[in-house]
């Protein structure tokens, strides 16, 4: 008991409590620089995108076709058009701060959605009983033997392409992996002496699930999210480039990248600038993900 | 055989005249061994068969066995926590079999649960007193300052300061954890409770102080308590009367002092002789059981018991023996029960 004792009041055991975002931020604080620096540029990006209609020096959109082209101001361009222009004369940085928006709102939307399906998803299977089990395992296993392409084809040309639909298939797309992961702790919790103990007071099943369960399990689920929320940055760019994804004159971080290839030789810059943003926020997101689900594993095994 | 247990376990210790609080007939519970490819079960175990008992009012009626007895399914079935196979439980005249699920929710703060384990069964995300009232939102008996009040009211009654209230459990040693539980299980106001194994995960000088609760409680609320335990001289300390179980029988049923004094059955005899000796216990010889419990996948014949029994005949390989009178109050299954008074 007195292992128990040092365990609860050991650091390793402080995520447990209520108070876990504090607990989380006092920990950020502690953490290594390269996560501390990766917390940052996350926020930063948030920040510039959320103000990024401000930033711009121009429309996203607003053409300037007698100044197409132009190279950054560190390759010998001018401070007019600080990252340059694109083949129709627009300003590479209001389109990139735009660009930058639209990703965040897509991914982050779309981890939401992935979030929320998956985890009732899983919550729903881990603990209804067999039969419901079984049908929304055969549902998420359909699921992962469908090729995302396709199915982001197919959903393109039923309802045209809209932000909206981006989101539910950039959601959608990885709702199998929450799906999985919410109902394995489900199934684990489930048999806890605290869930029998609110069956026996009487808490309906609803009450069991959202009370009880469903805390235990925020946890892994954050971590989860963070990690895919990378790969949804890189799916919607993915899906984008293909064309399948935002439509212009509007445009992402994968859209700029799509329009950039066919000027890779004569102007690379125009497809490394939105691409070493792809690559800062997914290193950041996913450096993040790993120490949280550090955390989180050091605490389980101790 | 089925009307002789039932007669047999009419009579208590409890004057004939107060009624049952708790009647268990023939309760029944078997559980699939193993699925075959179509979901099929393989086999069946049945972990408790064919249990009738009593609890009456203000009674503590301690449940031993060993590991895989079935007291603990025993338990949750009585509850309902656990679907039984077959049998009645009938609670203060109500048929539980007979409710819904709806109304056996309700039907719940009349009876309630402790557990073993304090640091498995509490919820370490909530507030003590959230755990505490939380039978009071779930049945919507108190809000707000009354609900407060009545969680500082529980809490206090358990032993715990009203400060307690705001804080999460992690702060708690394990014997104000099994206070908060024991609190939690009394908000609703059972009239009966099922204590499973409520010290045994904790340490000696603690589980004394949660016995004296526990008999407080009773006193206090006059609620009858199904107390379940390996530990024999924790039983012999809180219970009145006391039921052995093996392999999902009651092979003894007696009160307390009877059963510790003469115990009539060859293995409460065994369980008794492993025992340690306190106090001017006269000395005694040891009996070893050889092996271990059968598998209840494969129960024995006739006396569950006879596989391991010093005494078992060819005759108790055949014959089942009924629970039958062998003093006052005191009941053993067995064909060759140790003459007593």
């Amino acid at each position: 008991m007195s292992m128990q004792n040092d365990i609860v009041s050991g650091r390793a055991m402080a995520l447990t409590e209520n108070s876990q975002w504090r607990q989380i931020r006092e920990l950020f604080g502690r953490a290594p620089t390269l996560i501390r620096v990766a917390g940052v540029t996350i926020a930063a990006c948030y920040l510039i995108a959320l103000l990024s209609p401000l930033l711009s020096p121009y429309g996203p959109a607003d053409q300037d076709l007698l100044a197409r082209l132009q190279p950054p101001a560190f390759l010998d361009g001018t401070w007019s058009h600080p990252l340059g222009t694109d083949h129709l004369g627009r300003d590479v940085l209001s389109r990139l701060l735009h660009a930058l928006n639209t990703t965040l709102v897509i991914a982050t939307l779309g981890v939401i959605v992935g979030v929320v399906t998956g985890g009732l998803a899983g919550l729903i299977s881990g603990l209804a009983g067999r039969r419901v089990d079984g049908i929304f395992m055969l549902l998420v296993d359909a699921q992962a033997s469908v090729p995302l392409t396709l199915l982001a084809l197919a959903a393109v040309a039923l309802s045209g392409s809209s932000t909206l639909v981006l989101v539910l298939i950039v959601g959608i797309s990885d709702y199998d992996k929450y799906a999985r992961v919410v109902r394995s702790q489900v199934l684990v919790i489930k048999n806890r002496a605290f869930v029998e103990s609110a069956r026996a007071l009487g808490a309906s099943p609803v009450r069991v699930a959202f009370r009880h369960v469903l805390p235990s399990i925020v946890s892994p689920l954050t971590v989860l999210a963070t990690s895919n929320f990378s790969s949804v940055v890189i799916l919607e760019s993915a899906l984008s480039f293909l064309g399948v994804g935002i439509q212009p004159p509007d445009t992402s971080l994968g859209a700029m990248l799509g329009e950039a290839r066919n000027y890779l030789i004569t102007n690379w810059w125009l497809a490394a600038i939105p691409t070493a943003l792809i690559v800062v926020i997914t290193m950041a997101v996913s450096l993040l993900g790993d120490w949280l689900r550090d955390l989180f594993d050091r605490r389980l095994s101790t | 055989m089925n009307v002789l247990t039932n007669q047999c376990l009419t009579a208590s210790v409890i004057p004939a005249a107060s009624r049952a609080l708790v009647e268990v007939t023939d309760l029944r519970k078997s559980f699939a061994v193993g699925r075959g490819l179509f979901g099929r079960p393989r086999a069946t175990l049945e972990a408790v068969s064919g249990v009738s008992l009593q609890v009456f009012p203000g009674e503590i009626v301690g449940l031993v066995g060993e590991s895989g007895s079935g007291k603990t399914t025993l338990g949750r079935c009585v509850l309902r926590l656990v679907e039984p196979t077959a049998g009645t439980v009938r609670f203060d005249g109500v048929d539980l079999m007979s409710l819904t699920a709806r109304e056996l929710r309700a039907f719940r703060k009349h009876m309630q649960i402790i557990f073993q384990d304090p640091y498995d069964s509490i919820n370490e995300r909530m507030r003590i007193g959230d755990l505490v009232g939380e039978a009071l939102t779930i049945h919507r008996l108190a809000t707000g300052e009354a609900r407060r009040g009545r969680i500082i009211e529980l809490l206090e009654q358990v032993g715990l300061r009203a400060e307690f209230a705001d804080r999460y459990p992690h702060t708690l040693s394990g014997g104000q954890r099994q206070r908060v539980g024991i609190a939690r299980a009394l908000a609703g106001g059972p009239q009966f409770l099922v204590a499973d194994e409520p010290v045994s995960a904790l340490d000696l000088s603690v589980q004394a102080q949660i016995l004296n609760l526990l008999l407080d409680i009773r006193d206090r609320l006059n609620v009858g308590m199904l107390f379940i335990s390996h530990d024999l001289s924790v039983v012999r300390f809180i219970a009145d009367r006391v039921l052995v179980m093996y392999l999902g029988k009651i092979v003894e049923s007696a009160p307390a002092d009877a059963l510790y004094q003469n115990a009539a059955h060859p293995y409460t005899q065994a369980l008794l002789s492993a025992a340690p000796i306190t106090g001017e216990g006269r000395p005694r010889q040891r009996i070893r059981l050889q092996g271990d419990l059968p598998s209840p996948v494969n129960p024995p014949t006739g006396c569950v018991f006879r596989t391991r029994c010093p005494k078992a005949t060819s005759h108790c390989a055949a014959v089942e023996p009924p629970l039958r009178a062998i003093g006052p109050h005191h009941y053993a299954a067995c064909h060759y029960p140790t003459a007593s008074h």
